[in-house]
């Protein structure tokens, strides 16, 4: 199914984004890019760029450590992996976010019409 | 390595940003032609396969691959930062885990170090206190004191203004280089000595009085109340602000004094009780002037300076010069000025006295100089001093950190065959020596804090602003800084030599067990021979002053003033100025005295050696020769007390009350005036023609260091002088100031008005004339055996483990019928060599530095050979025993054994 054009990503989303895809096993950057697109559908409309962006930052942060390695195609790549930090990272913020969207989900969706006497 | 600190496991050489670039570039190349891969493998031609890829990076993938570039650069930057902060924390655990493993190494280390930061961080504070804290006035690098000077007198000479030369400057200078403000003070004019008389007793006060612009141009306000100000000029009431040392001392602290009245006896001519208006209460900590503070300030309008005689010598004065008026221009425009001239004596000493007309110069000096000026010298070598010992103890700690590096070759070694670069190593060394520095900082804080109570209690009243001394942040701030120059310089040396690393070489050599490394013994020698050279400068340093105290102690001062109390009074009351009421009062107050029991004689004079004020004055022949003397205004008994030696003739009589006025002179003066001739019977001229009775010894008047000057003692019966010292002498076995309440009472009994001041011994007054000296003699020697100490320290370890590590060699050379004698000297070669070089270098620096402390040595010649023998043999007497423990233990050891163990 596909849903409409591509959704603007939520901002500070994607990193957490990027460590799940990661939580998985070491990937490179392309291969993130299409994990992201397939689990979506497209609709969160990720630039590639944006991707190494986040991971440049991840990085920095120690979240994520990367190693060039070659792959089955003989290509050298630089493969990302989580470190122990980043695992750690991605746990609280898939908690809170978790709870973030169960309450503006329970918001959105309410019932405000007055109660019937 | 720890994977949740985030760090690469393989450390990849840090990049440069053409090589991140070049990274990233591979890395976007493999990714777009994954998609197009990607793209073919579902059935997309080649060409649409790389349009979509591209479009997966946006529009522009130009632009994306700068900014892409530049976020990598970002990340790069980042990572390293961690990892070296990672790397730092993981050569902290292992620094403190070498530490736990050799605790007795560290606790010498940190102990060592301790002894040095502290030695210098209380140093520091005196230092700050001093120098380098700036006066409690704003902006108070603008604030000059001017003085009076003539060309012939010397440069440091501070000469009180006349009358014209205050107004001068307020008239001609006040608009454009700076406002002047007048001062007559306590301590250049009895007038501003005041009385306070309150329950019946006299209590004198420093005292100043101020022109109404004095405390607007230092930028003073008052704690409570106000300070008077160029408004209360014309007010005509008399004004008085206290200090608030007196405010607590006298008032208790006492707001509601504020606004009070309060009578103070000043002035000279006549002195009489004024009552003033208190207008208010200065800030703790504005003192004036040092060591004493002012504690009473008096307003003295301008139009009552200007009614002063214009040649009247009264005034110091301070000026703020204006914005971007340097001292230099102000100094040429005052130096400009058209003074009147003064009639001045010249020749003092010996030789004729000549009258000249001469015009006076103002002389600007800064006001902190005029704080601090006398004592800076002795309080830079005294920093100077302290900055050597901190050297020992720097080289000390590097030279064991190099012990610890040749123990721990293996182990570093082993490290660098695992791929930790020479820059790692260092790395880590550092870290190790900068751990030993903080904790030496910390603990050497904490020494020179808990010292600075006894240096305030030690150092001599004369050092200024010692009340200010505390325990602050910028001492702790020093400690730091100490620290981490402390780290450079004990770590990097060693760090440095002790890395060069052949990795394999190393291991497969130390495996082996062979000699010990040549390089890094080389650098251990150097060190034990840089500690050696400081040493010996401190100890040059150090035998100089000594021997100036030493012999300062020789010098003969003319008086015997052991147990000899003295307490001064000066009859300022007009009452005095009546004919026969000084007579009265001194004969009473010497029968009254003599009377005390336990007191066994008593004497008057005008001054006492060392204190006082110095009457000088010119005295002639018949034959108009002169001679510029200090005249003394003294009683029979005061010969006796002091114990004055009478040379020939006789001491006053009761006879010369009547006969021609009798003076005693003294030697010098009987040499200088009458060439070998009797001078007893001959005529001398003053003011009054005076017939020479007796001549006494030269008696030292000023300092120690000062040779006496040609004396006459005039007999108070005489000529009474209202400047009275009493000096009183106790029986045998009686404690000299068990009798001082005695003597306070007798005073009272005399006239309860008169306050008796300054009590204390003679011996307390010549000592403290050299507590300056005796402060920094003692501290440079303290120093510079604590070098001494470290130095043999030092070379004794050095020694031990050249041994140690030769043991092997040595044995065989012992296999091979090498005598002890012979071992010792291979053993202790390079060692001896290295003290015996350091020991030169020492002398040679001490040599060249001896000219620096000239100012500060006594009849001792800063060069003298001896000196710098007899240190020279000291320090390399002190080598060879140091050096022989460690041989004499290589001599026991049995050397098959040795050879079979390795």
């Amino acid at each position: 199914m596909k849903a409409g054009p591509p959704l603007p990503f939520l901002k500070g989303t994607v990193d957490m984004l990027v460590l799940k895809a990661l939580s998985g096993g070491p990937m490179h950057g392309f291969g993130i890019a299409l994990w992201l697109e397939a689990r979506s559908d497209g609709t969160l409309g990720l630039d590639d760029s944006v991707t190494y962006q986040v991971l440049h930052r991840l990085e920095g942060r120690g979240w994520v450590e990367a190693e060039w390695t070659v792959t089955e195609n003989k290509r050298r790549a630089r493969v990302y992996r989580l470190t122990r930090a980043g695992r750690a990272q991605l746990a609280k913020e898939t908690d809170a976010w978790l709870r973030y969207s169960r309450s503006v989900t329970a918001i959105m969706t309410a019932d405000l019409r007055p109660a019937s006497a | 390595m720890d994977p949740r600190s985030g760090v690469r496991r393989f450390r990849l050489r840090p990049r440069g940003r053409d090589q991140v670039e070049a990274e990233m570039r591979t890395e976007l190349d493999v990714h777009l032609a994954m998609a197009v891969e990607h793209y073919v493998a579902r059935g997309m031609s080649r060409e649409e396969a790389e349009r979509l890829a591209r479009e997966r990076f946006g529009d522009d993938l130009d632009a994306t691959r700068r900014r892409l570039y530049r976020s990598a650069g970002e990340r790069e930057a980042r990572v390293s930062r961690r990892e070296t902060l990672h790397e730092l924390r993981q050569d902290a655990r292992l620094a403190v885990r070498l530490f736990r493993r050799a605790p007795r190494f560290f606790a010498a280390a940190v102990l060592t170090l301790a002894i040095g930061i502290g030695a210098n961080g209380a140093v520091f504070g005196i230092l700050r206190a001093t120098l380098l804290q700036a006066l409690p006035y704003e902006r108070p690098d603008e604030l000059v004191m001017l003085w009076r000077a003539f060309p012939d007198d010397p440069p440091a000479h501070r000469g009180e203004l006349t009358t014209a030369m205050l107004l001068a400057w307020r008239r001609e200078l006040a608009h454009d280089v700076g406002d002047v403000a007048g001062l007559i003070t306590w301590d250049g004019n009895v007038a501003a000595q005041f009385d306070l008389v309150s329950d019946g007793r006299a209590r004198r006060l420093n005292g100043a009085f101020a022109t109404p612009n004095f405390f607007g141009l230092l930028d003073v306000q008052a704690a409570r109340g106000r300070v008077f100000g160029p408004g209360d000029e014309r007010s005509g009431e008399p004004l008085v602000v206290l200090s608030d040392a007196l405010w607590r001392r006298e008032f208790g602290g006492d707001p509601s004094i504020v606004g009070r009245r309060l009578t103070l006896t000043v002035g000279t001519a006549p002195r009489a009780p004024r009552t003033f208006t208190v207008l208010g209460i200065l800030p703790r900590g504005v003192h004036f002037t040092y060591p004493d503070e002012t504690e009473a300030w008096v307003m003295m309008p301008w139009a009552e300076v200007a009614r002063r005689e214009p040649g009247e010598i009264a005034f110091q004065a301070v000026a703020r010069l204006r914005p971007g008026v340097t001292l230099t221009h102000a100094q040429q425009r005052a130096s400009a000025l058209r003074l009147p001239t003064q009639r001045r004596a010249i020749g003092s000493g010996a030789g004729d006295v000549a009258f000249v007309d001469a015009q006076p110069r103002f002389r600007l000096e800064p006001m902190h100089d005029w704080v601090v000026g006398d004592v800076r010298p002795s309080l830079q070598l005294l920093g100077a001093v302290a900055a050597l010992l901190l050297l020992v103890t720097c080289v000390t700690v590097a030279n064991g950190l190099l012990a610890r590096i040749s123990e721990r070759q293996q182990e570093l070694s082993v490290r660098a065959a695992l791929g930790a670069g020479r820059g790692r190593l260092v790395r880590q060394l550092l870290t190790e020596g900068a751990l030993l520095a903080v904790a030496g900082a910390a603990a050497g804080t904490a020494i020179a804090a808990a010292l600075q109570p006894v240096l305030r209690a030690l150092l001599p009243v004369s050092v200024p602003r010692v009340g200010e001394l505390t325990v602050s942040g910028a001492m702790v701030g020093f400690g730091a800084t100490i620290a981490a120059v402390t780290t450079l310089l004990a770590a990097v040396a060693p760090a440095w030599g002790g890395t060069r690393v052949d990795g394999a070489a190393r291991l497969t050599q130390t495996a082996r067990g062979a000699s010990a490394d040549r390089a890094a013994v080389r650098w251990r020698h150097g060190l034990v021979g840089a500690q050696a050279a400081i040493a010996t400068t401190l100890l040059v340093f150090a035998t100089l002053l000594l021997a100036s105290f030493w012999r300062l102690g020789q010098v003969p001062l003319g008086f015997d003033g052991r147990e000899v109390l003295t307490v001064e009074m000066r009859l300022l009351d007009p009452k005095y100025r009546q004919s026969g009421a000084l007579e009265r009062f001194q004969t009473e107050l010497a029968a009254r005295v003599r009377a005390i029991p336990g007191v066994a004689r008593a004497g008057l004079a005008s001054a006492v050696p060392f204190r006082g004020v110095d009457i000088v004055t010119i005295v002639g022949r018949a034959d108009r020769t002169t001679q510029l003397v200090n005249a003394r205004y003294v009683d029979r008994a005061y010969f006796d007390v002091m114990h004055i030696p009478l040379r020939r003739g006789r001491l006053f009589g009761d006879a010369d009350r009547d006969g021609p006025p009798g003076v005693v002179i003294s030697e010098s003066l009987a040499n200088t005036l009458f060439h070998g001739e009797d001078p007893i019977g001959q005529r001398l001229l003053t003011d009054e023609p005076h017939e020479v009775v007796g001549v006494v010894g030269d008696v030292r008047y000023d300092r120690l260091e000062r040779d006496p000057w040609p004396a006459v003692y005039v007999s108070r019966a005489q000529s009474p002088r209202r400047l009275i010292c009493l000096v009183v002498r106790t029986r045998r076995g009686v404690p000299t100031t068990s009798v001082a309440p005695a003597i306070r009472r007798a005073i009272h009994a005399v006239d309860p008005a008169v306050p008796a001041m300054r009590m204390t011994t003679i011996d307390r007054i010549v000592d403290a004339s050299v507590a300056n000296r005796r402060f920094y003699t003692l501290a440079t020697t303290a120093f510079a055996s604590i070098a001494l100490l470290l130095t043999i320290v030092g070379l004794a370890t050095v020694v031990a483990r050249v041994v140690a590590e030769r043991r092997r060699e040595l044995a065989i050379r012992a296999a091979l019928g090498a005598t002890t004698g012979e071992l010792a000297r291979q053993a202790t070669w390079g060692a001896m060599a290295a003290v015996g070089v350091g020991t030169l270098v020492g002398l040679a620096v001490a040599y060249a530095g001896s000219a620096a402390l000239t100012q500060f040595l006594f009849h001792v010649a800063p060069r003298a050979p001896a000196t710098y023998a007899a240190v020279a043999a000291l320090v390399l007497t002190v080598a060879v025993v140091a050096a022989w423990r460690p041989v004499r233990a290589l001599a026991r050891v049995p050397l098959a054994r040795v050879l079979r163990a390795e």
